[in-house]
């Protein structure tokens, strides 16, 4: 026996070999799995447990397949005389031919307008509010106090409304982009009033970081688009603009109606919050609770919300560097030097042809429209 | 890094909110839009090629990447020590070290660290895409 065979035959035996201290792998997912349950879990481990209930499927699986295996000659020339059109093959090719109509039809149904997208969601969510929302009014509002907190509340949100009105109005861009960054900094004065210091200080820096990406985003839109999307708002008949006041207005009082029913509704005992106020400070140091939370009580929210952050910056990276220099479903470099335009169905960019593709570049038409 | 003349203005006040987060309004998210508004406001004053000539280290990809491994590495870290995932940990106080007042080098802190590099490459990204100068 050579060296190769006798390496192979040593990892093999010391894959068989029982482990020497399963302990502290048990142990280690014991944590894990209290972690999760709340309670102390019990967690064993050996290579053999006797026969179990989970053992006696595993047995009749391989031993299913290794019947397979050994007569699958036999297998294969029975299968040979099942009829085309009804062997599993013809199963297989049918489904995926389904799966494709059914994409080519989904696709039909996208004009490309972002504005008739946005209003079937905002029908939508009226239709199945009124359908199936059951929502609990209160009987009765809060009573409405005026003292100096109230004046600023009500200006701050006088302000907010009106800046974004005029984002609308603004014939502009540049103009309109800074109303609307006008309104987001009031909102964030709103939370300062709450108080809520940490939200208004995100919304003060996402606000701003908006408007940046908007005013650079707009620098590279055409004049001719930018001026056609104007005339697309002021310029309509009046039926479509009446249509589309309308749907605004219901949507905006749709959500006012969740809103009222979220706040009224909420219990007065909150569970989790004497939690937090008690064990904040002695458990990680934090004498900020929303610090506290963020980052310790609910880590793996915020693990998963930066991964998502960072996969959404992605996603936009890629689709404006590809999509503005067209690369999409055209090859390779190589392909495209070589004057061969096929797509190259291993390339990472998508085939022109697909569902995705279509509804991606009718997306990207859409906010230019 | 600054326009005007206050070169480390939004990379001290980016660092000063990681570090005292914990105990008053700030995190490392708001830090690292802080850092990306200030590279956006290079983009605008000297432009895409020159400012990515004078910022080496404006990497977008490796720095969502360096953000996530950190995050990772300082959990699992303080599984092995602790047992538990996530576990709240003060390096400091394990090593011994002097620190300034009010300011702990926990688990807490290398994850706004790490927070703070993910939300930069992310945001940085966009702005990369956006002001990269049309062909």
């Amino acid at each position: 026996m050579d060296d190769r065979h006798a390496g192979r035959a040593g990892a093999a035996v010391a894959g068989v070999r029982p482990v020497a201290e399963p302990e502290r792998l048990a142990a280690f997912f014991a944590n894990a799995a209290a972690a999760a349950y709340g309670d102390k879990v019990k967690v064993s481990l050996a290579l053999w447990a006797g026969i179990t209930p989970p053992l006696i499927p595993s047995i009749v699986a391989v031993s299913l397949g290794f019947g397979l295996w050994f007569f699958r000659g036999r297998m294969r020339a029975r299968q040979n005389r099942v009829p085309e059109r009804i062997s599993f093959n013809a199963w297989h090719t049918g489904a995926l031919r389904l799966l494709d109509g059914g994409a080519y039809l989904a696709t039909r149904t996208q004009s490309g307008q972002l504005r008739r997208y946005l209003a079937t969601m905002l029908v939508s969510l009226m239709v199945l509010m009124l359908l199936f929302g059951r929502i609990p009014l209160p009987a009765s509002l809060p009573p409405f106090t005026l003292d100096e907190l109230t004046i600023l509340r009500v200006f701050t949100l006088a302000l907010a409304t009106a800046a974004a009105a005029l984002s609308i109005f603004l014939r502009r861009d540049f103009n309109a982009i800074l109303a609307l960054g006008a309104s987001g900094l009031s909102v964030a004065v709103m939370m300062v009033l709450e108080p809520a210091p940490d939200v208004a200080l995100v919304q003060v820096v996402v606000d701003i970081l908006s408007v940046v990406i908007l005013v650079l985003a707009l620098s590279s839109l055409p004049r001719a688009q930018r001026r056609r999307a104007g005339e697309l708002t002021f310029k309509q008949s009046r039926w479509g603009l009446a249509r589309d006041i309308a749907i605004a207005a219901a949507a905006g009082f749709a959500v006012m109606i969740l809103t009222l029913a979220a706040l009224t509704s909420r219990p007065r005992e909150s569970i989790v919050t004497p939690f937090y106020e008690a064990n904040a400070k002695p458990l990680t140091g934090a004498a900020d609770i929303v610090g506290a939370v963020v980052v310790d009580f609910r880590g793996f929210d915020t693990l998963i919300e930066i991964a998502v952050f960072s996969l959404a910056g992605i996603g936009v990276y890629t689709l404006l560097r590809y999509a503005a220099r067209g690369e999409w479903g055209q090859g390779t470099k190589e392909t495209r030097s070589q004057g061969d335009a096929t797509p190259n169905p291993h390339s990472p960019v998508p085939n022109p042809h697909s569902p995705i593709y279509l509804t991606n570049t009718a997306w990207a038409t859409s906010i230019t429209t | 890094m600054g326009v005007g003349g206050t070169r480390t203005s939004p990379l001290v006040r980016g660092a000063v909110q990681m570090m005292y987060g914990h105990d008053r309004a700030g995190d490392g998210f708001t830090a690292g839009v802080i850092i990306s508004l200030a590279i956006a406001f290079w983009y605008i004053v000297f432009g895409y090629e020159e400012t990515r000539r004078r910022l080496p280290w404006l990497r977008p990809f490796s720095l969502i990447g360096a953000g996530l491994l950190l995050v990772i590495g300082d959990a699992s870290l303080a599984a092995v020590l602790t047992g538990s995932f996530f576990a709240h940990l003060d390096y400091g106080k394990l090593l011994g070290l002097t620190l300034p007042k009010g300011f702990g080098l926990t688990t807490s802190f290398v994850f706004e660290v790490a927070i703070c590099l993910t939300v930069l490459g992310g945001a940085s990204m966009t702005l990369a895409a956006l002001g990269h100068p049309k062909e």
